[in-house]
């Protein structure tokens, strides 16, 4: 008995390893194919240059940066508040059943594969745009309202377990001093559930980032600055996305760099929301 | 004889088909301190919840009969239960004092209230946390979370908040049971004080600290109001016999 358990201990330890091993390799292969043309050009060329003309030898990444930049800026402003009012209903007003049924709809959000987000993007949203602002509808506005709905799951439910985390004694003390649930949520429960909720924002800012296929077919995808949210955009991933399948040489390296930037981007991201929650836990 | 400031008639509570309450009718005069006592179970947390309607946020609970607050009934549609919680307050067993600064769990209420005025908040502040007897500890350290304070201090905070709505009465749910000895003689004697100004009803398992601290003292069992009257005479002369046994120790 006590020998089974050894191996299947030792099993579970060699998977671990496999996965977290798979993840360092990949890193190292992205670093290792990116970082000479990175040293080539040099970094700060790199990530300020505005021209990306790869048979020319120009690998400027800056518009695909701002236009990323942008997309996410525009998805946040449009995801996080729907995101948060939607978390905010559900834990704090919903009655037990409602809840039932609204969480996992949500939820099934998050499983609806990206290309069928771009898929809708292209036939409802650019549609929209072009007839009702003009241009062609491909653009940074386009992504970001697609980009908004992709990541209301993500932050919702984070949110959510957030907000149900905060001790029922808290809503009580409130209520008792005569506060409505409304000054209750407001003024009690979301600055207790700040950390939770700041972390969920920045998971979703992190998926938003890192979206590809629905932002391919929305974005229009030039190689411009986008200066209004009607102008069409490329973001680093769809970058990549787009000329992987044709790149060799330096361009293809180049666009391992653009990896690199997204990696080190997201991996920012994704530390922050970790410190902020370890921070909550702590508390 | 002190005015009423609260009483029920024939007071029936359910959770749903669960009757937890059977006809309570109790008195409960001004600027005095009464006891709740009675075996685990038998309500009197339930009634507690019911003087400032707590108890509405239990999903399908059900009231009969009358609660008067100076003659209102508090049950009746026109009641605004925001204003009503204000004027009665009530101070939980556990601890429960908001993860914010002392200061922001004080001026909590009266924000909630409309209060504005920084010096007038200021001032609430500083009355409330006197008379809880914290101001001196606490007067340099306002910015400090509430939480991480002391267990009786945190439970002071707790009273000093419910203070600052100005409040008529304090409903207190075993507001002494996670504290030491030193401390609930702390709290006690601030209830000693509290009276002048307040009407506090308190739930406790302990039957010396009902002794010590009441007036008035109400034993309750499974749901009844089986004895209620003066303290002294309900631990000295019970008229009942199953008063007798319970605060002589017969019961759990
Ligand atoms: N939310 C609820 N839903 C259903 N039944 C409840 C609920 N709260 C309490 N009860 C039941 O009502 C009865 C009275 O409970 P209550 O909490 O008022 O007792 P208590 O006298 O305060 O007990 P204790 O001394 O243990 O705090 C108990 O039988 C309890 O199981
Ligand atoms: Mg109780």
């Amino acid at each position: 008995m006590i020998e089974q358990e050894k191996w299947i201990k030792f099993i579970l330890m060699l998977i671990a390893c496999s996965a977290i091993s798979a993840l360092a390799l990949i890193t190292f292969f992205i670093f290792w194919e990116g970082l000479p043309v990175i040293w080539k050009i040099g970094l700060w060329d790199f990530i300020s240059g505005l021209k990306w003309a790869p048979t020319k030898g120009k690998f400027g990444i800056l518009p695909m940066i701002v236009g990323s930049f942008e997309v996410t800026f525009g998805a946040m402003i449009l995801g996080v508040p729907l995101a948060l009012l939607c978390a905010i209903y559900l834990a704090e007003f919903a009655s037990p059943r409602t809840r039932n049924i609204l969480k996992p709809a949500i939820e099934v959000l998050a499983g609806i594969p990206s290309v069928v987000y771009g898929f809708i993007g292209m036939m409802v949203i650019v549609p929209f745009l072009r007839n009702t602002f003009g241009g062609s509808g491909f653009s940074v506005a386009g992504c970001s309202i697609v980009l908004g709905i992709m990541i209301l799951p993500t932050i919702t439910s984070i949110s959510f377990d957030a907000l149900m985390a905060i001790p029922r004694t808290y809503r009580e003390g409130s209520l008792a001093l005569g506060a409505t649930p409304w000054q209750t949520v407001k003024m009690v429960v979301l600055p207790a559930a700040k950390s939770g909720i700041v972390a969920a924002v920045i998971l979703g800012m992190g998926r938003a980032i890192g979206e590809t296929m629905a932002v391919i077919m929305i974005a229009g995808n030039s190689l411009i600055i986008p200066l209004t949210p009607f102008d069409p955009v490329r973001t680093l991933t769809s970058n990549i996305a787009l000329e992987m399948g044709y790149a060799t040489g330096d361009h293809r390296q180049a666009l391992f760099a653009t990896g690199i930037i997204l990696f080190v981007v997201i991996m920012c991201l994704n530390s922050l929301a970790n410190w902020i929650a370890n921070k909550a836990v702590a508390k | 004889m002190d005015p009423i400031i609260l009483s029920t008639q024939n007071l029936n509570f359910y959770y749903g088909s669960f009757q937890a309450l059977y006809n309570i009718s109790i008195n409960i005069p001004e600027h005095h301190i009464v006891a709740l006592i009675g075996p685990s179970g038998c309500g009197k947390s339930t009634l507690l919840k019911v003087f400032n309607r707590m108890s509405d946020l239990v999903s399908g609970n059900r009231v009969e009969g009358h609660v008067f607050f100076k003659n209102q009934d508090i049950f009746a549609a026109q009641t605004d239960i925001m204003s009503l919680r204000k004027r009665i307050g009530m101070v939980f067993q556990q601890p429960n004092p908001f993860p914010l600064s002392v200061r922001e769990n004080i001026e909590y209420g009266p924000k909630v209230h409309g209060e504005t005025n920084k010096e007038r908040l200021e001032q609430i502040v500083h009355e409330s946390l006197q008379s809880v007897m914290l101001w001196d500890r606490l007067k340099d350290s306002l910015k400090k979370r509430a939480t991480e304070l002391l267990p009786d201090e945190q439970q002071r905070i707790c009273i000093a908040r419910l203070l600052a709505v100005d409040p008529e009465i304090l409903l207190m749910d075993e507001p002494c049971s996670s504290l030491d000895p030193i401390a609930i003689v702390g709290i006690e004697d601030l209830m000693q004080k509290l009276k002048e100004k307040y009407t506090i009803v308190i739930v406790t398992h302990n039957m010396q600290q009902a002794a010590r601290v009441s007036d008035l003292a109400g034993f309750m069992l499974l749901g009844k109001l089986i004895e209620y009257g003066a303290t002294a005479q309900i631990f000295a002369a019970p008229q009942d016999k199953r008063t007798e046994d319970y605060v002589s120790g017969h019961y759990g």
